[in-house]
């Protein structure tokens, strides 16, 4: 329940504060840094596939795109979760970060592709955004790291 | 057999995303309507909070140069005073010319209060969601506006209870403008970031920095004369046929969270 919540939560900061704060279009992709964090710490892939139905319809509600294609992308970073989970050990830090930056880095090239054929945004433009969206992800996934190891967030993952 | 399990939980996760994305074809509106109803209290009131927040921040800036932004809003103030005077007897002539030669008054413009109650999550902040749509006469076409006339964008999606608008700062908006005092035209279209460009202007036309620059009304989608931004700066290179020029963007950085969809423009 409690996950949930908190992915309720990070959609709505999504859709408000964080757009609001993002530089040139890019922003911190909460919702997605939660799933990996309770991939990371709350079982694995087996317990992702409901919380990323649930917060990708949200966040399909509230986005302009196609109703579904978020949800469908969600889904398809659990799938690189469970294929990176089979290799890596989900132990400190550094993997962590390394799960949240594949993830997102797969589920905005995912969601280029449309755009790039739509001929909305060139192939330069949409690799800067996913540079973007990289690099805040590694600050966002380090400063969730501490808040979950000092305990501000432990809750979350108990 | 983890494998197995792991294909068929993947399969059937992939199938829910399917069916939601194959309901678009069947008139995904309603169910999207719904959602939208649930979620929007919430991301209203934290819009509504960054609001406050930037209204809290602009009174912190003033506080801090109190003295001198009187000084430039007592000047701002008189040189207003004596444009207004000078409009008021323009109106008057304007009136009696109108009379004489017997054509019409332009249209009033017809507005629908709306308030923005979130961002889209993946475009940046290039595209608003508004609390009026189809049920209260909001179209898609319809260009939004907030107070004092400044462009907003046009409505690009509508839901019953629900629209859309994609700002001009889009890099698929165009709009076709001029500046305010010069009438040098172009048009304009989203660019990287918080500014605006402004293209195809004329290489020999005359533009300066603080330009005021507002819609020229010829594209046929927004109104004339609602103002767009001011010029931030030109871009003038000697081989390119045009000049261009980046606008800063006069609806600001959303603080105000009520914006007017005009309803009787759209043909």
């Amino acid at each position: 329940m409690k996950q949930i919540v908190s992915l309720f939560i990070a959609a709505v900061l999504e859709a408000t504060f964080f757009q609001a704060w993002g530089i040139y279009g890019v922003s911190f992709n909460a919702v997605l840094a939660l799933l990996v964090l309770f991939g990371f710490y709350g079982g694995g892939w087996k317990k992702l596939l409901f919380p990323a139905v649930f917060s990708g319809i949200m966040l399909d509600a509230l986005s302009a795109a196609p109703f579904g294609l978020i949800t469908l992308d969600l889904m398809l970073a659990v799938g690189l979760f469970w294929f990176l989970a089979r290799f890596i050990p989900r132990e400190n830090a550094a993997h962590f970060i390394l799960f949240s930056v594949a993830t997102t880095a797969w589920f905005y090239l995912f969601l280029s592709v449309p755009t790039y054929l739509s001929g909305s945004a060139g192939a330069g433009v949409l690799f800067a955004r996913l540079l973007g969206e990289v690099v805040y992800t590694v600050f966002g996934a380090f400063l969730i790291y501490v808040a979950v190891k000092s305990r501000a967030l432990s809750w979350l993952i108990s | 057999m983890r494998i197995k399990k792991f294909h068929l939980a993947l399969l059937g996760g992939t199938a829910v995303a399917l069916f939601i994305f194959g309901a678009v074809m069947l008139g995904a509106r309603p169910l999207q309507n719904a959602l939208l109803t649930v979620l929007s209290p919430f991301t209203g009131a934290a819009v509504r909070t960054m609001g406050w927040f930037s209204d809290v921040r602009g009174m912190f800036d003033q506080l801090g140069n109190g003295s001198t932004e009187n000084e430039r809003l007592k000047a701002e103030n008189q040189r207003l005073t004596g444009m207004l005077e000078a409009y008021g007897d323009t109106q008057k002539e304007n009136d009696l010319l109108r009379k004489q030669l017997q054509v019409s008054s332009p249209k009033k413009l017809s507005l629908i209060l709306a308030n923005v109650v979130s961002f889209d999550p993946l475009s940046g902040s290039s595209v608003v969601l508004i609390d009026m749509g189809t049920n209260d006469g909001v179209r898609e076409g319809m260009p939004v506006v907030r107070s004092g006339n400044v462009l907003v964008g046009k409505v690009v999606q509508t839901y019953a209870g629900f629209s859309r608008v994609g700002l001009i700062s889009d890099p698929n908006t165009k709009v076709s403008v001029k500046t305010a005092g010069s009438d040098t035209s172009g048009v304009l279209s989203g660019s990287v970031g918080n500014l605006l460009l402004f293209d195809l202007i004329d290489k020999n036309a005359s533009l300066n920095k603080g330009d005021l620059v507002v819609t020229s009304g010829l594209d046929g989608t927004y109104p004339k004369d609602l103002i767009v931004g001011w010029v931030e700066d030109i871009i003038s290179n000697q081989e390119a046929i045009f000049k261009q020029a980046h606008l800063t963007p006069a609806y600001g950085n959303f603080s105000q969270t009520q914006v007017f969809v005009i309803s009787n423009y759209l043909k």
